[in-house]
């Protein structure tokens, strides 16, 4: 059975091969075996606290085939996206220049560099093999941590956000940054993006234009794929619309890639979340797919099952309810999928 | 004999020719009767005493005697800015590093600025192209600085002439296209023609307030930043040997250059000095060039020559003495036409 589970330090080695195949597009998890150990280190702290309000809390999830202990894919939260430093993003705005006079009424639109998304809770180091990039297991890490979001509302703020790569191409060109970052750094953006996962913010202030950046003025083809998702990530994308996410005016300061944001209480999974008991299957009528979520005490793990739910009881296989050998302490929540 | 003299107020019909004959990026000579009418009496008032500091300005007509028609003018602004804002673009550097990167970048930006506000200004600036020879140009140009050297009090600490920027035959900027087209609708020339009759508070609305990084403008653009249009590069030298430099300013919609300099630090200013006027029925000629004024307020007159001198006196023809408007025992200002001159 595939679940989606906390990390712990014996996965750091497969996370480690994981990061070399993921590239630079899950900056958030550069392939650096120390890095890695340190972002275990701090999740498996994250998970034993007892926590009244976010703080500086991240949370690493592992997708794991429990046959074989083969891990598969990642996902992790932060409780907020700029506890240790600011979270720095560009923001789109739109200036009203106007002369009644000579009657011209421009809209000029302008990046600025800030971090007005600090204090969101922040989605990020998604990644699946993939052989299973066409399966249900994308939703699983990305529905699975919403929900594990959902149950435990302390830990996070009431904002949440997920940042999309960009579009860039298969030699790690992206337009965005040729057109705008490179200017201030001089170096390859796969390059920017490793600095970006491994090294702290102080870089970016010192690096990134002070003043905002006038749209008009940055080369077409970097504007044309502004708020734009890269391929890969558009089903990450669609998983966490059909949810509620939504694109605002902010992009990613290096390859201008979307952020989608949303209010806790506005989502899907908070409105369709319902805490269940599991049942045995008594006869075989139509199945639905559930994702469910188990939880005890400060612990949480995640699968999909077939099923189907009537009142407050999820009926599934028996195979089913062995692999996930409930005990008596621990509490199952559903959404359907 | 060509001579300056102050403008008059019958000459609008040939300053209207001439204003038709300066073309795109010439600012601050409209082809308009109306506003050529109201500058005169502008120049007019300030002569008189009777305008306030913020429309004070003169405007001179270079007379070819023989005829007397006027084939060029050139002007002075007293203190500009005071009524409408005085925009210019200041070309400043940003340095971005990062130690734990080992990167460092300069890059150039640039920001709207009123920097220049109060400042004199010496403008207005056309030669009818049949009179561009000889030293017409110099004596064009650089009768204002004698005149303000005789004048100081009336005019402001700083000084500054907005040169002429990069555009082609058909009118078009290269700095123009790649940013003012971007925040306004219309042409270059337009921009130009609204600013010169004094419509320019369009600029405070319309254009980027912020400072913008030189990168994100076209090559082209980059290129004419501080470049003068070809047929302002003799005027750019002229100004430049009179001490005047450029120093980070350049115009907002075709990026030419701002020069400036202290007005106490002008060569003419520096360098000029006072003799008496001796009127000798032989014309005695000196070993200087000379650009001569006289000290009249209201009538200011300026030749060139090479009168003979002495520590006290000034040996002029009587032709000269009439073109100056003085007589025998009058006070002339003198200085060496071109910096490159021995002292006197």
């Amino acid at each position: 059975m595939i679940i989606l589970r906390p990390a712990n330090l014996s996965d750091v080695s497969s996370l480690e091969r994981l990061a070399h195949e993921s590239g630079p597009m899950v900056s958030s998890l550069p392939a650096k075996r120390s890095h890695l150990l340190n972002k275990v280190e701090r999740s498996i702290y994250s998970f034993e606290q007892e926590v009244d309000s976010a703080g500086e809390e991240a949370y690493l999830f592992i997708l794991e085939e429990t046959l074989t202990g083969q891990v598969l894919g990642t996902g992790a939260v932060n409780a907020l996206a700029g506890n240790q430093e600011p979270f720095y993003s560009f923001r789109n705005d739109i200036k009203i220049h106007s002369s009644r006079e000579l009657n011209v009424h421009s809209r000029i639109h302008a990046l600025t560099i800030n971090h007005d998304l600090s204090d969101h809770s922040q989605l990020c180091s998604f990644y699946i093999v993939p052989a299973l990039a066409d399966s249900l297991y994308p939703a699983l890490i990305t529905l699975g941590r919403l929900l594990f979001m959902t149950i435990f509302p302390m830990r996070f703020a009431n904002e949440w956000m997920a940042v999309l790569p960009g579009i860039a191409d298969k030699q790690g060109r992206a337009p965005f940054w040729e057109h705008v970052g490179r200017k201030f750094f001089g170096i390859d953006y796969n390059k920017v993006e490793y600095y970006n996962g491994t090294l702290n913010n102080t870089f970016i202030a010192e690096m990134m234009p002070y003043h905002p950046l006038y749209v008009a003025l940055i080369n077409e083809e970097a504007q044309a794929v502004m708020g734009l998702v890269h391929k890969e990530a558009e089903l990450q994308c669609n998983l966490l619309s059909e949810q509620g996410f939504e694109p605002d005016k902010y992009v990613e300061i290096f390859d201008s890639g979307p952020i989608l944001i949303a209010q806790r209480n506005a989502l899907s999974v908070n409105q369709n979340i319902k805490k269940v008991e599991l049942t045995l299957i008594i006869n075989t009528t139509i199945l639905r797919t559930y994702l469910i979520g188990i939880a005890e005490g400060n612990s949480f793990k995640a699968c999909l099952v077939q099923g189907l739910l009537e009142g407050g009881k999820l009926h599934i296989s028996q195979q089913n309810i062995e692999q996930i050998n409930l005990s008596s302490e621990q509490k199952v929540y559903c959404i359907k999928l | 004999m060509m001579f300056i003299r102050p403008i008059q107020r019958q000459d609008w019909q040939v300053l209207l020719e001439l204003a038709t004959k300066t073309g795109t990026g010439f600012t601050s000579l409209p082809n308009s009767e109306k506003h050529i009418k109201e500058r005169i009496e502008r120049m007019l008032d300030t002569s008189a005493g009777k305008a306030p500091l913020s429309e004070q300005g003169y405007l001179f007509a270079l007379v070819d005697s023989e005829t007397q028609a006027v084939v060029g003018v050139s002007g002075i602004e007293v203190s500009i800015g005071l009524n409408d804002p005085w925009y210019d673009f200041h070309v400043g550097t940003q340095v971005h590093a990062s130690k734990q990167l080992d990167i460092y970048r300069q890059m150039k930006k640039l920001s709207l600025s009123n920097d220049h506000t109060g400042n004199s200004e010496l403008c207005t600036l056309f030669l009818d192209a049949d009179y561009r020879m000889g030293k017409n140009g110099q004596l064009l140009s650089k009768s204002r600085l004698l005149f303000i050297a005789a004048f100081k009090e009336k005019f402001s600490e700083r000084i500054i002439a907005e040169m002429r920027g990069v555009s082609d035959e058909n009118g078009n900027s290269p700095f123009w296209e790649s940013l003012g087209r971007h925040f306004f609708t219309f042409d270059f020339e337009r921009a130009d023609y609204l600013t010169g009759i004094g419509k320019k508070s369009f600029i405070a609305e319309l254009m980027p307030k912020h400072a913008f990084y030189v990168d994100f403008l076209s090559e082209a653009a980059q290129e004419v930043i501080a470049d003068v249009h070809p047929s302002t590069r003799p005027a750019r030298k002229i100004l430049e040997s009179e001490g005047m430099r450029y120093e980070g300013y350049v115009d907002i919609f075709d990026a030419g250059p701002t020069l400036e300099a202290y007005t106490q630090d002008l060569r003419v200013v520096k360098k000029s000095q006072l003799r008496q006027v001796n009127i000798s029925e032989s014309e005695l000629l000196g070993d200087h060039l000379l650009l001569i004024g006289n000290e009249k307020y209201q009538d200011f007159r300026a030749i060139i020559g090479t009168p003979m001198i002495d520590d006290t006196m000034i040996y002029l023809t009587q032709a000269q003495a009439d073109a100056l408007s003085v007589i025998n025992g009058d006070q002339l200002r003198i200085v060496p036409l071109f910096e490159k001159e021995h002292a006197l």
